[in-house]
């Protein structure tokens, strides 16, 4: 099984999160733009690149927040993926994003259907689609996200649970 | 570019911090704490249990997550995850004269803070603040980025 290390960024503005949508065999989820590391960028280039190339948006990154691991068997890989806060270059993002697309212009063929602002109310009342980490719908999370990630938090492999 | 995520242990106890004393060719002589890399599925938790046990033969108990790195060599891009112990099951003891990666461990040390500083540490971060943010209490895991200051 090979390790994977991810980092992802998580855009908050006026009580709303930037989420990507992706899907595959028929299943849609909602993430926080990221992705793998490449070469040896440190792990907070990554998210900026990440967060433009599925996006478009110039952020800065800031504290770490969370860290999760998750199996992929499909791809026989353990991940780490590490989430940070990051912040737009300009004083607001909203309205500004567009949908990834991959270097050469064409839209990512493996996935990004959507990129939206999702706000706390819509993720707090019973949000009809899948959210990961599963945390972003959850009461500590927008706690946490008010306080500007105080505390690096440990989400579970398994459960999900935070510890 | 291999990725590589490795785990290890700082155990603290009575102002002391269990290293091995480690000999290499190209590193020479050096401390670093028990650890290992990721195997398989299991978590990064049970990753620093079990190198532990593998590598003292006593079980580090109520580990709790304290450091988050960044390494880079011209080789890989390592995540490292430290976790603190200071509860013991067992007595610490090197089991061979060398572990599974061939390194020669020559011996396990309790150091003090004074004997820690200035010896050459894998990773160096751990002599530099190790004993400072056990006074702190460690509030929060602490993030150690690869990203030069500005």
């Amino acid at each position: 099984m090979k390790p994977r290390i991810r980092a992802a960024g998580l855009l908050i503005e006026n009580d709303s999160i930037l989420l990507v949508k992706h899907g595959a065999f028929g299943d849609v989820w909602w993430v926080p733009p990221g992705g793998g590391v490449e070469g040896a960028e440190t792990f907070e280039d990554c998210v900026v690149r990440e967060v433009k190339e599925e996006t478009g948006l110039e952020v800065v990154s800031g504290n770490l927040a969370y860290v999760r691991e998750f199996i992929e068997p499909a791809q026989d890989a353990h991940h780490v993926e590490l989430f940070f806060r990051v912040v737009g270059k300009d004083r607001t993002m909203v309205g500004k994003h567009t949908v990834g697309t991959n270097p050469d212009g064409t839209r990512f063929a493996h996935s990004i259907l959507d990129v939206r602002w999702i706000t706390k109310h819509e993720l707090l009342n019973g949000f009809s689609q899948h959210v990961a980490p599963e945390i972003i719908a959850a009461e500590v999370f927008w706690a946490d996200a008010a306080m500007g990630f105080p505390s690096i938090r440990y989400i579970d492999l398994q459960s999900e649970a935070v510890r | 570019m291999t990725q590589r995520i490795r785990c290890g242990v700082l155990v603290v106890r009575d102002g002391r911090l269990l290293m091995f004393r480690g000999d290499d060719p190209e590193i020479g002589e050096h401390r670093r704490p028990p650890g290992g890399e990721l195997e398989g599925p299991e978590s990064i938790w049970d990753c620093a249990a079990r190198e532990f046990v593998e590598e003292t033969g006593a079980q580090a108990r109520n580990l709790r997550l304290v450091y988050i790195q960044q390494f880079t060599t011209r080789e890989a891009n390592q995540a490292t995850f430290m976790f603190l112990s200071e509860d013991l099951d067992g007595i610490p003891a090197v089991p061979g004269a060398e572990n599974s990666a061939g390194e020669r461990i020559h011996e396990l040390d309790w150091l003090s803070e004074n004997e820690l500083s200035g010896k050459r540490v894998i990773p160096p971060f751990i002599a530099e603040r190790l004993f400072t943010d056990y006074r702190n209490g460690f509030p929060s895991p602490i993030y150690v980025s690869a990203r030069k200051s500005t």
